[in-house]
C-alpha cells in the first residue's frame, strides 16, 4: 500500500512567530513581515478581538526592534489616536520611540492616548507571545509616559501638566522618571529618542482600490429594506462611503463615523441644498446588521435618512466587497475582530478620488470637499 | 482618609493565596468599590488586575472568591481569563468553574470567538444547563441560524435548550424564528409549554401568524 504523504496544515501563528523570531536574519523578507499587521491577515482569522490586539502588539514591537519602525508609522498613529486596547496602545507608544522622524502631531496624540487609556491601565507583555502568566514587565501608561519623556522638551512639558496625577503611578521606568524630574527642575537635557517633523511621511501600507466599478452588480439593502445594486445606488453622483458595523466596541470608530456621516449630510443640505451627493455607511457585518438594526443605529446617531443618506448592507457575501476594495477588516468566529477607519470619496463614474484610512476625519473638511467636487462637475456640465 | 494606602494593602491581600478567603474577598470588594472613583484609582488598576488574575487562576482558592474575580475579569474582556476558561472547557487545565458557568461567562463577549467551542459542547455534552449556555453563545453568530433552527424543532432536545435556541434565533433572524414557530404551533404532537413560549415571543414582537392547518398533500393517483 502506498502511503500518501500529507503535509500538516501550516499554523499561521506558529509560522508568524517563527518569522518574527528570526527577523534579524538577513535572508528573512522583512517587508513581507509588515503584512502581518494587515487586518485581514490569515494570522488573525477566527480569533477573539483581544487576542488579535495582543498578537499585533507583539508583531509591532518585534518589527520596530528589527529596524522597521518608520514603516509602522500609520499603525502607530492609528493606535495612539483611537486605540482602546492596552497592548496595542503600549506597542504603538514603544514603537514610536524607534521612529526616525515623527509627525508634529505625535505629542498631542500621545497625550490624548494617555487621557483615553489611564483608566484602562494594565500590565502588558510586548516582547513575547503568548505571555506566560498574562502579565508583563510594563504597563500601557508606563509606556506612554516613557515615550513622552523621551520625546524631547515638548514631550516632557506635556507630561509636566499631568504630573500631579501621574506621579503616583508606580510603573514608570527609572529612565523616564529621571528625565521628567530633571525637566521639572528646569535642567532639561536634549535627550530625545526621535525627532518630530512636519515633513514626516505617513504612507498607508494597505491602500484601497482605485474604483468601486467592480462592485456594480452587488446587491445592497438599505435601512428600510429597499434593495438596489451598488451601481444603481452610487453611479452618476458623487458619493461619500464609510464602513462600520453596529457591534463595534470602539466608540471612536464606528459609532463616531456614523455620527459624522449624519453631520456631513446636514452640512451638505446647508451648504449646497441642491446637492445630489450620496452619504452612505456600509456595514462590515451584514449577516447581523439587519435593515432594522441599521435603522435604529443610524437614528440614534442623528441620521435623517432619505435617498441621499443611507446605511446599507450587502445581501450576499461581504467578502466580495471586502476583496474588491481591499478593505482593512478581519473576522473572528462570529463578527469583526479588528478593522481600520475607512472613508471613500467617489466620483459619479465610480472612481475613488480620496480615501481616509485609519485616521479620524473632519466632517467640515469632507463636506467642503464634496461641495467642491459637485460644484466643479456642475460648472463643467454648464 | 487616604484610600491609596488601603488599596495598596488590599491588592497585596487579594493576591496572597495563603490568606483566609474571607479576608481576600473583603479586599476584592474594597478594591472594586475603588474602581468607581475612576481617576483616583487609575494608578492602582494594573496591580489590581494582576491580583484579580492571581485570585481567579488559583484553582485551590475558595469558589466564591474565584468566581467573583473571574466575573470582574470577564466583564473587562480580560484575555487571560478567557484563555483559562477555554483551557478548562477543553480539559487542558483543571476547570476554574463548572462548564456551564464558564460558557455563561464566555457568552458575555460577542467578540470572544468561542463559537467553535459552543458547537463542540453541543456535539458531545448531554447536560441541559451546559447545552443551554452553549446556545446562548451561538446567539451572537448569524452563521449558526440553521443549527439553532434544528435545536428549536428537535423534540428530543431539552426544553430549556429549545427555548434558548428560539430566543437566540429571534435576536438575529426573526424571519427564520417565525417559520420555526409556525411549524411548532401547527404540530399537534409538540409540547404545550414549548408552544406557549414561541406564541408568547410572537405576541411580544407584535407578529401575527396564520395558523390555518395546512391542506394534506394531494395524491395524484386518486
Amino acid at each position: 500500500m502506498i502511503k500518501e504523504h500529507v503535509q500538516p496544515p501550516v499554523d499561521p501563528l506558529a509560522s508568524a512567530l517563527s518569522a518574527l523570531a528570526s527577523v534579524h536574519n538577513r535572508d528573512v523578507d522583512r517587508r513581507q513581515l509588515l503584512a502581518l499587521l494587515q487586518e485581514d491577515s490569515p494570522l488573525y482569522r477566527g480569533r477573539a478581538s483581544t487576542e488579535v490586539e495582543q498578537i499585533r502588539a507583539h508583531v509591532m514591537v518585534s518589527l520596530a526592534k528589527a529596524g522597521l519602525a518608520d514603516d509602522l508609522l500609520p499603525y502607530i498613529l492609528e493606535e495612539l489616536e483611537t486605540g482602546t486596547n492596552a497592548h496595542a496602545v503600549a506597542a504603538a507608544a514603544r514603537a514610536a520611540r524607534s521612529v526616525a522622524s515623527l509627525p508634529d502631531e505625535t505629542i498631542g496624540l500621545l497625550t490624548t492616548a494617555l487621557h483615553r487609556i489611564w483608566n484602562l491601565d494594565e500590565f502588558v507583555e510586548l516582547d513575547a507571545y503568548p505571555a506566560s502568566a498574562g502579565t508583563g514587565p510594563t504597563t500601557v501608561v508606563g509606556e506612554l509616559i516613557e515615550t513622552l519623556a523621551m520625546s524631547g522638551p515638548d514631550g516632557r512639558a506635556a507630561v509636566r501638566t499631568l504630573w500631579p496625577r501621574l506621579s503616583v503611578y508606580k510603573h514608570v521606568s527609572a529612565t523616564a522618571r529621571r528625565l521628567l524630574e530633571a525637566s521639572f527642575l528646569h535642567e532639561d537635557s536634549a535627550v530625545s529618542c526621535c525627532a518630530c517633523s512636519k515633513a514626516a511621511k505617513v504612507a498607508e501600507p494597505q491602500p484601497i482600490a482605485q474604483s468601486i466599478a467592480a462592485l456594480h452588480d452587488i446587491e445592497l439593502e438599505n435601512q428600510d429594506g429597499m434593495r438596489a445594486s451598488f451601481g444603481k445606488t452610487f453611479r452618476g453622483r458623487t458619493s461619500l462611503i464609510a464602513f462600520f458595523y453596529t457591534r463595534c466596541m470602539n466608540p471612536d470608530k464606528c459609532s463616531r463615523t456614523v455620527s459624522k456621516l449624519a453631520r456631513v449630510h446636514n452640512l451638505l443640505d446647508h451648504k449646497l441644498p441642491q446637492s445630489s451627493a450620496m452619504v452612505a455607511g456600509i456595514t462590515y457585518d451584514p449577516e447581523y446588521d439587519s435593515a432594522a438594526r441599521l435603522r435604529s443605529y443610524g437614528i440614534d446617531r442623528g441620521m435623517s435618512f432619505d435617498e441621499r443618506c443611507q446605511l446599507l448592507r450587502s445581501t450576499g457575501s461581504f467578502a466580495d466587497v471586502r476583496d474588491a476594495l481591499g478593505l482593512g477588516v478581519g473576522y473572528g468566529s462570529s463578527t469583526v475582530n479588528r478593522h481600520r477607519i475607512e472613508l471613500l470619496v467617489v466620483d459619479p463614474s465610480g472612481k475613488i478620488l480620496d480615501s481616509n484610512l485609519r485616521r479620524l476625519w473632519d466632517e467640515h473638511e469632507v463636506a467642503d470637499r464634496l461641495v467642491a467636487i459637485e460644484t466643479a462637475d456642475t460648472t463643467r456640465a454648464a | 482618609v487616604q484610600p491609596e494606602k488601603a488599596w495598596t494593602e488590599a491588592i497585596d491581600k487579594l493576591a496572597d493565596t495563603t490568606l483566609d478567603p474571607g479576608i481576600r474577598k473583603a479586599a476584592l470588594e474594597l478594591l472594586q468599590a475603588g474602581t468607581f472613583l475612576g481617576t483616583q484609582f487609575a494608578a492602582f488598576r494594573a496591580d489590581y488586575l494582576a491580583a484579580l488574575r492571581a485570585a481567579a487562576m488559583d484553582a485551590n482558592a475558595d469558589d466564591d472568591l474565584r468566581r467573583s474575580a473571574l466575573d470582574i475579569l470577564v466583564n473587562l474582556k480580560d484575555v487571560v481569563a478567557r484563555e483559562k476558561l477555554i483551557e478548562g472547557l477543553r480539559g487542558k487545565i483543571k476547570e476554574l468553574v463548572p462548564p456551564a458557568v464558564a460558557l455563561g461567562l464566555l457568552a458575555r463577549d460577542d467578540h470572544g470567538s468561542v463559537i467553535d467551542i459552543a458547537r463542540e459542547v453541543l456535539t458531545r455534552v448531554k447536560d441541559a444547563h451546559i447545552r443551554m449556555q452553549a446556545v446562548r453563545i451561538l446567539g451572537s453568530d448569524p452563521k449558526s441560524a440553521s443549527l439553532l433552527q434544528r435545536l428549536m424543532q428537535d423534540k428530543d432536545e431539552f426544553k430549556e435548550v429549545r427555548k434558548a435556541s428560539a430566543a437566540a434565533l429571534m435576536s438575529f433572524d426573526p424571519k427564520a424564528f417565525v417559520d420555526q414557530a409556525v411549524n411548532i404551533l401547527r404540530d399537534g404532537h409538540d409540547f404545550d409549554d414549548i408552544k406557549a413560549t414561541v406564541k408568547g415571543a410572537l405576541e411580544r414582537a407584535g407578529i401575527r401568524v396564520d395558523l390555518t392547518p395546512l391542506a394534506p398533500p394531494s395524491n395524484p393517483q386518486e
